[in-house]
């Protein structure tokens, strides 16, 4: 199911007792329980465990006011299939549950019985993260697609962020006059600022084909911080190697090739044509065959367990820039 | 089974409970392992689907259970997981009663140096040019004396053979191959490259063995050096018979091999 089905809910105010929410948003789902405790008109309580409530669930007390209880990954619920049953039945009485999923294995029997009921909280279409954003603080189209990259499309991330750009605008004393003078909202000139000073983190990209190109543009600088922003990433030496070698090879043969019909001669699509043209000039072709051979010694090294995975990215920068 | 004869005769009379198997690929491995299944008839032989840890853990608790003698082969399994040759490990250091372990690899540096110690390590014999002979002809009747010329000058076991005689025209590849020896460096260096794609470099690939291919470059360079006399042909020998070594290096990538060899090649030739 999805949130629509919880809206209708609430619309129609036909709450049920027991409901699974899943689904990596929790910032809207949290919207929706406070939503649903308004309706019900009961507390919101956030307990550990189905253990810490079960005693007072099964003790009816007919005053009692009516609670919302919210419980996040409680393994009981998960395998008990019997608590489960009690659960859909008259253990909540006039309180409602909602059980909080962080992920979902598809493969245990919960899901199994309960595919159907479980509402799944998906990540905002970009379009609407960015109404929601727009609607916060007041960013440009451009800014506000940066702060959902940045954020990765994570609806509680962008909050967090905004509340930081908010933070700094009470406290910018010259913002204002920047607004002025650049032509931009003070919203803007924050989130600028707080990107560029790092406070707003943005997280490392899969750096590997930029650091190929920088090798190849002999860019010595560059390549080492992307070196080390691809092992940041987690990125395989082998996988990093692999691509190097591909794209030298592909430079080497658009380099040397003499022929004006580049793809008829050297077998390569048009993308690598234009990416390895991007490159040419930047070695001469005894030293892209130097390349070729050291990024083989090296992952022939590697297999061999003659160099160390760890090492040879390094060692091949040393060599070649 | 063709050949072999003194493995199978050594391993007939009395099978250890764990024996290692290398050979190359192709070499027949997994053929001595059905004669023997075979053979011992009197034995339950398991082969195993796959070498992934769970296949080995589920052999060894049934393992334990025995009653009558069972026979467990893991075939090529120089690619078998850290975790499963672990788990092996365990087992045949003291392999329980009624239970044998069989493991095949292509190279006996894929497998761990303790396991390695626990089995009785079995290499597969040469194949003769006779016992190839047998094969082909039972493969192809009507293979005639030019065919079989070349396919026994490349191919050392009966796996390459059924890949020549079976899979692609031998004569067709031979003419391939000295046509790479012609215009090797002649091509531009943007056009030579192209080779490769002739060549079956990955798995999912078609296109000739990498491996043969080697062989019958220094086959045609031995005979063109036997009419021309020319050094170059020596050099190409040379070059491409330490790429022919560098093959047997587990997960090594063939189209580096391949391309270095190209550019080594030429730089001796041109």
């Amino acid at each position: 199911m999805d949130v629509a089905t919880v809206k209708s809910w609430i619309q129609t105010k036909q709450i049920p007792s027991f409901m699974i929410f899943s689904g990596p948003e929790w910032t809207v789902q949290k919207i929706y329980i406070n939503k649903i405790s308004e309706v019900v008109d009961g507390t919101l309580k956030y307990v550990d465990s189905i253990a810490d409530i079960y005693s007072s669930l099964r003790s009816r007390n007919l005053i009692a006011k009516k609670n919302v209880y919210v419980i996040r990954d409680d393994k009981d619920i998960l395998t008990n299939e019997k608590l489960q049953e009690q659960l859909n039945g008259e253990l909540l009485g006039n309180n409602t549950l909602i059980y909080l999923l962080t992920t979902v294995d598809k493969r245990t029997k919960f899901y199994k019985a309960y595919k159907d009921t479980i509402i799944d909280f998906e990540p905002l279409k970009p379009a609407i993260l960015k109404k929601y954003i727009q609607r916060e603080i007041e960013l440009p189209d451009k800014s506000a697609e940066k702060l959902m990259e940045v954020c990765e499309y994570d609806y509680g991330r962008c909050l967090l962020e905004i509340d930081k750009i908010r933070q700094y605008v009470a406290g910018g004393f010259n913002l204002s006059e920047q607004a002025q003078k650049f032509d931009k909202s003070r919203w803007n000139i924050a989130f600028e600022q707080l990107l560029a000073d790092g406070t707003i983190y943005q997280p490392p990209k899969d750096a590997i084909f930029d650091l190929v190109d920088a090798i190849l543009d002999r860019k010595v600088n560059e390549s080492f911080n992307l070196l080390g922003q691809s092992y940041e990433v987690g990125e395989a030496t082998m996988v990093m190697l692999s691509v190097l070698y591909n794209n030298t090879k592909a430079v080497l043969q658009v380099q040397s090739c003499e022929e004006r019909d580049v793809a008829k001669n050297t077998g390569l699509s048009g993308w690598q044509i234009m990416n390895a043209r991007k490159h040419i000039g930047k070695y001469r072709n005894g030293e892209l065959v130097n390349i070729l051979r050291l990024v083989r010694e090296c992952e022939k090294g590697i297999k061999i367990g003659q160099y160390e995975d760890s090492d040879v990215m390094e060692y091949i920068l040393v060599n070649v820039l | 089974m063709i050949g072999q004869k003194t493995l199978i005769e050594t391993l007939s009379s009395c099978l250890p409970q764990f024996t290692i198997i290398v050979g190359d690929k192709g070499s027949g491995k997994k053929t001595l392992c059905q004669e023997l299944s075979r053979i011992h008839g009197d034995m339950i032989f398991c082969f195993e689907p796959d070498n992934k840890v769970d296949t080995v853990r589920q052999a060894i608790t049934e393992a334990y259970k025995n009653t009558s003698p069972t026979v467990y082969a893991f075939t090529d399994t120089d690619n078998m997981s850290g975790n499963a040759k672990n788990a092996l490990l365990k087992v045949t250091e003291e392999p329980p009663n009624n239970s044998y372990f069989i493991v095949t690899l292509e190279s006996l540096s894929n497998t761990l140096e303790t396991l390695r110690s626990r089995g009785t390590v079995c290499y597969m014999n040469p194949y003769t040019e006779n016992e190839l002979y047998e094969y082909a002809i039972s493969i192809d009747p009507d293979i005639y004396d030019t065919k079989w010329e070349l396919v026994k000058s490349i191919c050392e076991n009966p796996g390459e053979v059924k890949d020549v005689v079976i899979d692609f025209d031998v004569i067709e590849f031979y003419e391939f191959v000295d046509k790479v020896v012609s215009y090797i460096d002649k091509a531009s260096g943007s056009n030579v490259f192209k080779i490769s794609m002739n060549l079956k470099l990955k798995d999912e690939m078609e296109g000739y063995d990498l491996k043969l291919f080697f062989r019958t470059f220094i086959l045609v360079c031995k005979n063109r050096y036997e009419v021309e006399k020319d050094i170059k042909y020596l050099h190409g020998i040379q070059v491409t018979s330490s790429y022919l070594s560098e093959l047997s290096i587990t997960g090594i990538s063939k189209q580096g091999v391949m391309d270095l060899w190209i550019l080594d090649v030429r730089k001796e030739w041109m």
